[in-house]
């Protein structure tokens, strides 16, 4: 093989690299600001409106992961309920339209933006205890136990319009 | 003048919206007679020459301090997400000083209903949902757990419109009085969340009431009397049956039984708004149906009495 | 030419036993997750009581032996059983025996396991039970991350009584047993020991230590709350009551630890005899005292439910939440793991680091959320944070083997023990004692044979091969420069002597060592180690081959060059 094949192979190949990570950003960007396959379970029923709940996240290191973890959690409230673990959560999501994170793609992508005010609605419990598994050499998978604040975050929601009051309309 | 037009155009408009308001349903929280039962608070009457036993909520709620404090409770919640409830101590106690008309007839209807204690207090209250709590308290050992539900009925549909129940962890050092608050903490949010749900589909499908069109012993004629009805030789009760089909969404409702003397009618619904965006409730929405039989060629007087939100009667015959 | 051998045959030795290690650990830890839950365990201690005339004695020193810290003692009203034990050291078959059946079967006649359950839920006199004990184990028992987490939810404190109920399940039962007692005079008798090796006085024998745990499983627990629960007077009391009273819990046998022990002093007159000599029954007590530790030992070492873990809760330095509660001692060793998963999706414990601690927290008390923590230093393995990595329990003997060779001053083969001393000098101490962490007190012998030619005139011989023996004791302190890599000053005192094969002549002479030693980590208990050592020789005796001391024997350097001054050791320390 003489050089210039060599150097049209490499290029093919960083150029493939290229591609395949940028499709990865791109999936990555469709997917939106959390991974849809973390798991959550109810940790006890929680002080007055607040939802007690143990959830992992995804990340390059602990600290992504942990942050990701609790962008999770609030994640779960608003979207999926809390089903396994021990019995005292709702098991209902605050929003029950399947369209409504599409439809209100924009807030959500400011609200769960990093450092976004998603923060102000969870907060960690346990000393920081956290339950830690490196998965591969690049990334690790982090489990902490939060409160979420969800009548807080109910309040939140009805004012920004994408909640109904229980109320409204009577 | 733009600015006078906007004004005008924003007055109006609040003023539809500040009106277009449906009526709140009324929502109150009592024991089930499941519990009551096993909690030992009956008492029993005579019906009809049979012995039956009732559930006595005056006296669960003068004994029971659990009971009241998760109706607390509950009220609390509620109130919270700006739905207060009507509260059923406050309620009974009005039963005592309110004198009740039992009979909800003249001597014409013929029929004197004895009422059950839920009745008057359905009745008095006037609750347009109630909520059925039940909760068991389980002992294991030294451990504790609560089995909790709360059923949402609709009061006159008998329909269960929003429920949540389950069994709490167990455990041995915790108070009942807070296992009993957490179990109503953690099933609450998933009972209004099922309300919510049953509120949208009103706002969407209409009200769902129930119509009962009934017969004075006196009067002229009866529902299978036959008019002449926009060319058509047609029944009172077919007329009539026109007209319910005509005034409820999507036409829907269920004739579920039809005599001579008697129409039920259920899952009827109707619209929440007149066509002049005012609030609809039975009363309004039957009254066309008074005014088309008390002309002709029916020339009938016709007496309506309604039973809440939810439940409407029209009887021909007498005023 | 020998050196030259000697030294691949360390490097290959060397290699050879690290890759094992390597393999060995990550084959262990691949297969098994280590988890990361403690709680705390309880023990009741039974003595077996046999027919020896020391039995009394050993019984009532078995009555008032204390339990660590770091359990619940769960006294059943009585410590003492009788059974002749009767053990045989090489007979497999017979221990098992002793341990799966005999003793097991004296334990369910005697009701320890129903003792214990009358313990935890505190059984009254009238029958009925209550759960106050459960209650103040289970707060007892948490940390403050339990503490959090119970603030954050409903039921509050509650939440942390109702985990004393998981804790009824973690109920041991410590027998110890010591067979074949016989006084260091009988001993003598038997063995025909001639008069001049009979140097000791006291007892030696043979001691069981065997574990059992009560069940109280699922299926356990369900009758016991259906049938015999009782907290106030029912119709059906006195019928549970009763059953329980009948009623045997089942214990299930863990470990057994067999071991020689010994209570044993040199006589007064010998150089090694203590100032005063122990009377029979401060010698019993001291080995019944070690016996416990031994045991105790052994089990945590064995057993995964003894050992602690905790997370790392802050870096630099390392700080643990663990301290006195978790008997937790000075210089006591620790693993670092971090839970990792195969490309499988199967999980793991992979050893991330090895750290000591260098303080102990009195946290005998109930968590506050504010608890102080104990610090560590880390000993060996890579970066470690306080996201997630937890620690685990790994006691170490605390003895380290040197083995290598030395050049130069007092060239020749060497070899050193190591005991890490600090540990017994922390004691009372608060706080972060760096001064005693790795302080260890060490005898270090050295072997040459040498041909020495010259002998300053004062042998018979002019040149003749010599067995050169030095032997000293001193202190050392290591001190982590990096996770990998230690230094570590040393200074001691010793005595070298010096045989000419020929001659008979001997020449002794004390020593003042001092120098600084640098160790490298192959593995966190394999070290390679060079050491510099300064040699100051005094004035030496030499006695002729009858034992006359001849006079003005010069120094020792005159006698023997290249003895004194500086010398290099390489070789490799094993810890233990």
């Amino acid at each position: 093989m003489n050089l210039k094949n060599l150097l049209s192979l490499s290029l093919v190949f960083l150029l493939f690299a290229f591609i395949t990570e940028a499709q990865t950003k791109k999936q990555r960007a469709a997917a939106g600001y959390v991974i849809s396959n973390y798991e959550v379970e109810c940790m006890g029923t929680g002080m007055d409106g607040t939802q007690l709940i143990k959830v992992w996240g995804f990340g390059r290191n602990p600290d992504d992961a942990i942050y990701m973890a609790k962008k999770n959690a609030v994640h779960a409230v608003i979207f999926k309920g809390i089903l396994g673990g021990k019995p005292g959560c709702m098991t209902r999501p605050l929003v029950n339209q399947p369209d409504a994170e599409e439809k209100h793609r924009e807030y959500f992508n400011s609200f769960f933006s990093n450092g976004g005010r998603y923060l102000q609605f969870v907060s960690q419990t346990g000393d920081g205890k956290v339950d830690r598994i490196k998965v591969s050499n690049k990334d690790y998978k982090v489990g902490i136990i939060v409160a979420v604040m969800h009548t807080q975050l109910r309040t939140e929601l009805e004012t920004a319009g994408i909640l109904k009051e229980l109320s409204r309309g009577f | 003048m733009m600015k006078k037009y906007a004004l005008i155009v924003i007055f109006i408009l609040s003023t539809v919206i500040v009106f277009a308001q449906a009526k709140k349903p009324t929502i109150m929280v009592i024991p089930s007679d499941n519990w009551c039962i096993k909690n030992g608070y009956v008492q029993t009457q005579d019906v009809m020459g049979t012995s039956k036993t009732f559930p006595d909520y005056k006296k669960a709620v003068q004994n029971d301090t659990e009971l009241l404090m998760v109706l607390s409770k509950i009220n609390t919640l509620m109130a919270d997400r700006g739905f207060p409830l009507k509260n059923l101590e406050s309620v009974l106690k009005s039963l005592e000083t309110e004198s009740a008309n039992v009979s909800m007839m003249t001597s014409k209807s013929g029929n004197d209903l004895a009422e059950s204690p839920i009745d008057v207090l359905n009745r008095t209250a006037n609750a347009d949902i109630i909520i059925q709590l039940t909760y068991v308290v389980n002992q294991n050992g030294p451990k504790r757990s609560i089995t909790f539900m709360m059923q949402g009925l609709d009061a006159y549909t008998n329909k269960q419109i929003a429920g949540a129940q389950g069994t709490g962890q167990p455990s041995f050092a915790t108070e009942l009085t807070v296992l009993l608050e957490e179990a109503v903490i953690s099933y609450i949010d998933d009972f209004t969340s099922r309300l919510q749900d049953h509120f949208n589909d009103l706002f969407k499908n209409g009200r769902e009431v129930a119509l009962q069109v009934r017969v004075f012993n006196g009067a002229d004629f009866d529902l299978q009397q036959q008019f002449d009805w926009k060319g058509e030789k047609l029944e009172c009760s077919e007329i009539v049956e026109d007209w319910v089909a005509a005034n409820t969404v999507q036409k829907r409702y269920s004739l579920s039984s039809s005599s001579e003397n008697r129409m039920i009618f259920e899952q009827v619904r109707i619209p929440l708004f007149d066509d002049r965006d005012r609030p609809m409730d039975t009363r309004r929405w039957v009254r066309d149906l008074r005014t088309m039989l008390t002309g002709a060629p029916f020339n009938t007087p016709v007496k309506i009495y309604t039973k809440g939100l939810g439940e409407v009667w029209l009887i021909l015959g007498e005023k | 030419m020998k050196k030259i051998y000697f030294c691949i045959a360390l490097t290959f030795g060397v290699f050879y036993l690290s890759a094992q290690d390597i393999t060995n650990s990550a084959k262990k830890v691949k297969n098994q997750v280590i988890s990361s839950e403690y709680n705390r365990n309880a023990l009741t201690i039974i003595g077996l009581k046999s027919e020896s005339p020391l039995a009394d004695q050993l019984a009532k020193m078995i009555d008032t032996l204390k339990i660590s810290d770091k359990f619940y003692t769960n006294d059943i009203g009585f410590r003492n059983i009788p059974y002749n034990t009767v053990i045989n050291l090489f007979d497999k078959a017979q221990q098992d025996r002793v341990f799966k059946t005999d003793v097991l079967k004296l334990l369910n006649e005697k009701k320890v396991g129903q003792g214990i359950m009358t313990r935890w839920f505190n059984r009254q006199p009238d029958g009925t039970f209550n759960t106050s004990v459960l209650k103040e184990r289970g707060i007892y028992n948490s940390d403050d991350s339990d503490l959090s987490i119970a603030t954050a939810s409903k039921r509050g404190e509650s939440s942390l009584m109702d985990a004393g109920l998981g804790l009824v399940d973690h109920s041991y039962i410590l027998v110890l047993g010591f067979s074949d007692l016989m006084t260091m005079d009988q001993y003598y008798t038997k063995t025909e020991a001639k008069p001049e090796t009979r140097t000791m006085n006291g007892v030696k024998g043979n001691m069981i230590g065997l574990l059992y745990k009560l069940n109280f499983n699922d299926s356990v627990s369900a009758v016991f709350y259906q049938d015999m629960w009782v907290n106030k007077a029912t119709a059906d009391s006195k019928a549970k009551i009763a059953k329980f009273d009948a009623t045997t819990f089942p214990l299930v046998p863990v470990k057994n630890v067999i071991m020689p022990v010994q209570a044993t002093q040199y006589n007064a007159g010998q150089s090694l005899a203590p100032k005063v000599q122990k009377t029979q029954n401060q010698l019993l007590q001291d080995m019944v005292n070690s016996s416990m530790t031994n045991v105790m030992n052994q089990l945590t070492y064995q057993i995964s439910e003894f050992k602690v873990k905790a997370q790392i809760y802050k870096t630099n330095p390392i700080a643990v939440k663990i301290g006195k509660k978790e008997g937790l001692g000075f210089d006591q060793r620790y693993f670092v793991f971090e839970n990792r998963q195969t490309p499988g999706g199967q999980q793991y414990s992979s050893r991330r680091g090895v750290i000591k601690s260098m303080s102990v927290a009195d946290n005998r008390s109930v968590a506050t959320g504010e608890t102080e923590p104990s610090y560590f230093y880390q000993v060996a393995g890579g970066k470690i944070d306080n996201l997630g990595m937890f620690v685990e329990q790994r006691n170490d003997v605390g003895l380290n083997l040197f083995l290598g060779y030395q050049q130069d001053a007092m060239s020749g083969f060497d070899a050193r023990i190591e005991y890490y001393m600090g540990r017994l000098m922390y004691g009372k101490h608060k706080g972060i004692a760096k001064g005693l962490t790795s302080l260890k007190f060490y005898v270090d012998g050295g072997y040459n044979l040498g041909n020495f030619n010259n002998l300053d005139g004062k042998l018979p011989t002019t040149s003749e091969d010599i067995d050169l023996i030095r032997v000293s004791a001193g202190i050392n302190k290591d001190y982590y420069l990096t996770h990998f890599l230690h230094f570590g000053p040393f200074v001691g005192f010793g005595i070298e002597s010096a045989t000419g094969k020929t001659s008979k002549y001997k020449a002794e002479t004390y020593f003042i060592e001092g120098g600084a030693r640098l160790g490298i980590n192959l593995s966190y208990n394999i070290q390679l180690i060079g050491s510099a050592t300064y040699y100051v020789m005094m004035a030496p005796q030499l006695k002729d081959a009858d034992g006359t001391a001849v006079k003005d024997p010069g120094s020792y350097s005159d006698l023997f060059p290249d003895r004194a001054g500086l010398g290099i050791s390489y070789g490799i320390r094993f810890m233990f």
